[in-house]
């Protein structure tokens, strides 16, 4: 038998209740907490950020104004101290800083404290500062030797004129002139030793007064002599041959006696410091004294030219003064300082002979200015004339004064015909023969004349008949010489007339007249013509040309009075009734020159109507101003 | 102007420093936290473990009885087979296969308490591990807690550095360079 035995089916687990749980916690919790302070960070870094560019740009600019405040600053105190010539204000005294560095710290720190507290910007510009202050230091510095320098190539300059003064002079000696440059030499090196002058200058400059002192000497000693250069070359070629041939005693012999000859006026010193100088210079030293010569000879010539020039022209009113009617010479006529003076006399002029004073002096002595007697007015201003170097020089001056003069005597010491006849022919011998008669004859007859004698006159028409007739063959042939040339003056004239130079344009025809006439002029007062019978010829010319000239002249101003008083009628004739009036050409007939043209208009308002229309005349006004513009 | 700006730049130096530095303690604690808690969930491990454990030597001791229990079985069926066929058990074979059973028996006994022993270190090796990753956790979060502490630490002293290197460069707060007069190339 089988016994059935239960056996369990169960299993026993061996799982564990709950399980295992993987799941963790991240870490990106803490970093977001992180990144949301980022949020923040980032807004503190936007302002900070904002505020860093601010204040940069800021902190920049005022840095840059600072900077080129400094620069300027600087730059205005070397300018204050170069002009107020500080020299030593770069230089420290007694331990002190110098008055440039103190200057300079002061608008340094000034301008720190302006920049702020900015340590970098406050580097920055005291780097900036440093360079500016060095740059500014070493340019003064330059600029102050620059002045010394100059100082004291003022006070070489000044060493050197005083020398070239005191040597220039005729009467120093050319020892005294070596020792001098000799001091001056000795103070050249010393500068030179301290490098405030070029070596060079050593030596060149004693050599640059000694030339200096020689043309001065040279230019004062030759003066407007050409002739005392050419001595001074010969005697520079003597001593250059002295130079070439030192054994030669000849040739010493000749040099020492040509310097001998200039012994005299500084001569002597003159040539030994031309001499001692190099002979090129030299050279060139005596051609400019040559040149200097005839160019003073030409400024004296020039000047006595100008001068005679004024005189003439106050001469020529003295003579015009003695030949008007004014001085004709009457019995117990009187005439006024003040009518002298509106003829225009040089009253003012003083007298050239050994009395002296005023012309107006020598009337009014003992004179009442009012009534001036005429023959001591006409006796003073031919002495005048005739003591006048500028009238003496004007070649045809003395035979018009004889001219004055013989009216003068005409009428004064002689009433009878042949008397006067005879004085004439006494006048015409000494006119031609002036120069060649003795002085103290004519001179006596002319400075007596009016109170002398018939007697007195013909013992001296002996006297000059007897020295003017051995010269009567040599007259004749210099006229004969000279006539041609008159002739062909002459002819210039007559090609001139021909040739249709006097046209209908009256203007033309006066520059053409005064063409001739001043070519006709010119041959005169170059004295081509005195002393000779063809000078009245030519007188006779003269007049003819100023007249022709004064008719041309006068029918130029009829032909524009004609033109204005035609216009003016026709412009009246368009007025109205209350503005017409009527013109003719004696109406104007004594306006003859552009300085009366007030006087015209003056005119011509007094014929005026009362109720003419203002605007009306002032047409007729600018007609009348405009043809007298155009009168001479 | 420039002293509203430069004090604008340092305070927002600071500022930033104190910001970050704030951020940086709320991001460490957070990262402290996340650290104990993934601990604490590995640590539930544990328990489960020794219950585990508990399960084992229990149903290990349960089969066990259930064995000794078949095996007297299958000893009471080997007497009452051999009594069944009138051989005497008291000696010869029958009780020689009585001991082999026994034998057999306390050797599958032998092996079982050997492998719920083994079951046991397991089960101990799986927690010190546990135990192990718990502790980690913890370092890990601590460690990541005290990184951001020390960035907020560095933000702080970068800022309040930013603030000291300002100021000085500004020097807004040196009343003296205002009066100082320096002759040096800088200042």
């Amino acid at each position: 038998m089988r016994i059935p035995i239960y056996e369990s089916r169960g299993q026993l687990s061996t799982d564990t209740p709950g399980r295992s749980i993987s799941a963790r916690m991240s870490f990106r919790g803490a970093d977001a907490i992180m990144r949301q302070g980022e949020a923040t960070q980032a807004a503190l870094k936007a302002v900070q950020d904002f505020a860093d560019m601010r204040y940069e740009m800021i902190l920049e600019t005022r840095l840059n104004e600072k900077d080129v405040a400094m620069r300027d600053q600087l730059r205005d105190m070397a300018r204050d101290l170069i002009r107020g010539k500080k020299l030593n204000a770069l230089d420290e005294i007694d331990g002190q800083p110098s008055e440039f560095e103190t200057r300079a710290t002061a608008v340094r720190d000034k301008l720190k404290r302006e920049l702020g507290t900015d340590r970098r910007a406050l580097a920055k510009f005291e780097q900036s500062y440093q360079l500016a202050s060095a740059n500014t230091k070493w340019s003064l510095r330059d600029k102050f030797d620059d002045i010394i320098q100059a100082r004291h190539q003022v006070s070489i300059k000044s060493k050197a004129d005083q020398i070239i003064n005191a040597y220039s002079n005729p009467t120093a000696s050319s020892e005294e002139l070596g020792f001098d440059i000799a001091d001056v030499s000795a103070m050249l090196q010393r500068s030179a030793d301290k490098q405030l002058i070029n070596p060079g200058l050593v030596a060149a400059i004693p050599d640059k007064i000694r030339g200096q002192v020689a043309e001065n000497l040279v230019t004062a000693f030759v003066g407007p002599e050409p002739f005392r250069a050419i001595e001074l070359q010969q005697l520079l070629a003597a001593y250059q041959n002295v130079q070439r041939n030192p054994n030669d005693t000849g040739v010493a012999e000749n040099f020492a006696n040509m310097l001998s000859d200039f012994d005299k006026e500084g001569g002597l010193y003159t040539s030994q410091v031309l001499l001692s100088i190099p002979p090129g210079e030299a050279q060139q030293i005596i051609g400019k004294s040559i040149t200097l010569a005839n160019r003073t000879q030409s400024l004296i010539d020039a000047q006595d030219k100008a001068r005679n020039k004024v005189f003439e022209k106050q001469n020529n009113r003295i003579e015009s003064a003695l030949s008007s009617n004014d001085l004709m010479l009457e019995e117990d006529k009187t005439i006024s300082l003040q009518r002298l003076e509106k003829l225009g006399v040089p009253l003012d002029n003083f007298m050239n002979d050994a009395t002296g004073g005023t012309i107006r002096e020598r009337l009014t002595t003992n004179q009442d200015p009012k009534k001036l007697s005429i023959n001591d007015v006409r006796s003073v201003l031919i002495s005048y004339l005739r003591t006048d170097p500028a009238f003496q020089a004007d070649r045809g001056g003395a035979d018009r004064l004889e001219n004055i003069e013989r009216e003068n005597v005409n009428v004064k010491s002689f009433s009878q015909t042949d008397d006067v006849q005879l004085v004439f022919q006494i006048e015409d011998k000494l006119r031609l023969n002036e120069g060649l008669i003795d002085g103290t004859t004519v001179g006596l007859l002319r400075s007596n004349k009016a109170s002398l004698t018939r007697s007195t006159y013909e013992r001296l028409w002996g006297a000059i008949t007897q020295a003017s007739g051995t010269f009567e063959n040599a007259l004749i042939q210099d006229q004969n010489r000279l006539l041609p040339q008159i002739d062909a003056a002459l002819n210039f004239y007559t090609q001139e007339r021909q040739s249709g130079a006097f046209s209908p344009d009256s203007q033309a025809a006066q520059r053409a007249a005064d063409d001739v006439r001043e070519e006709f002029r010119r041959a005169v007062n170059s004295g081509q013509f005195d002393q000779f019978q063809g000078r009245e010829r030519i007188t006779e010319m003269q007049s003819f040309i100023d007249g022709l000239v004064a008719t041309r002249q006068s029918e130029m101003i009829t032909e524009l009075r004609d033109d204005m008083v035609n216009e003016l009628t026709n412009t009246i004739g368009a007025f109205a009734q209350t503005s017409r009036f009527s013109v003719s050409p004696n109406d104007f007939n004594q306006f003859s020159t552009k300085a009366q043209t007030s006087d015209a208009i003056n005119k011509l308002n007094n014929m005026m109507p009362t109720t003419i229309d203002p605007s009306r005349g002032n047409i007729l006004r600018s007609i009348v101003r405009r043809y007298m513009s155009r009168m001479p | 102007m420039l002293e509203l700006l430069a004090a604008i730049g340092i305070i927002s130096d600071i500022a930033g420093g104190v910001s970050a530095k704030n951020d940086a303690d709320k991001a460490a604690a957070a990262a402290k936290e996340v650290g104990e808690f993934n601990a604490k969930i590995i640590e539930r491990d544990l328990t489960i473990l020794e219950n585990q454990r508990k399960i084992i030597n229990a149903n290990a001791k349960l089969d066990e009885k259930i064995a000794r229990h078949k095996f007297s079985g299958v000893q009471g069926s080997v007497v009452a087979g051999y009594g069944a066929a009138g051989i005497d058990i008291a000696s010869g074979t029958p009780m020689r296969v009585l001991r082999q059973n026994a034998r057999e028996f306390e050797y599958d006994l032998k092996v079982a308490d050997f492998n719920n022993a083994l079951t046991n270190l397991q089960i101990t090796d799986t927690k010190r591990g546990i135990e192990l990753s718990a502790e980690l956790s913890r370092m890990e979060g601590g460690n990541v807690a005290a990184a951001y502490q020390a960035q907020g630490r560095a933000s702080l002293l970068s800022g309040f550095g930013s603030a000291a290197q300002r100021s000085y460069s500004t020097g807004i707060f040196d009343k003296s360079r205002n009066t100082t007069s320096s002759t040096g190339m800088f200042p």
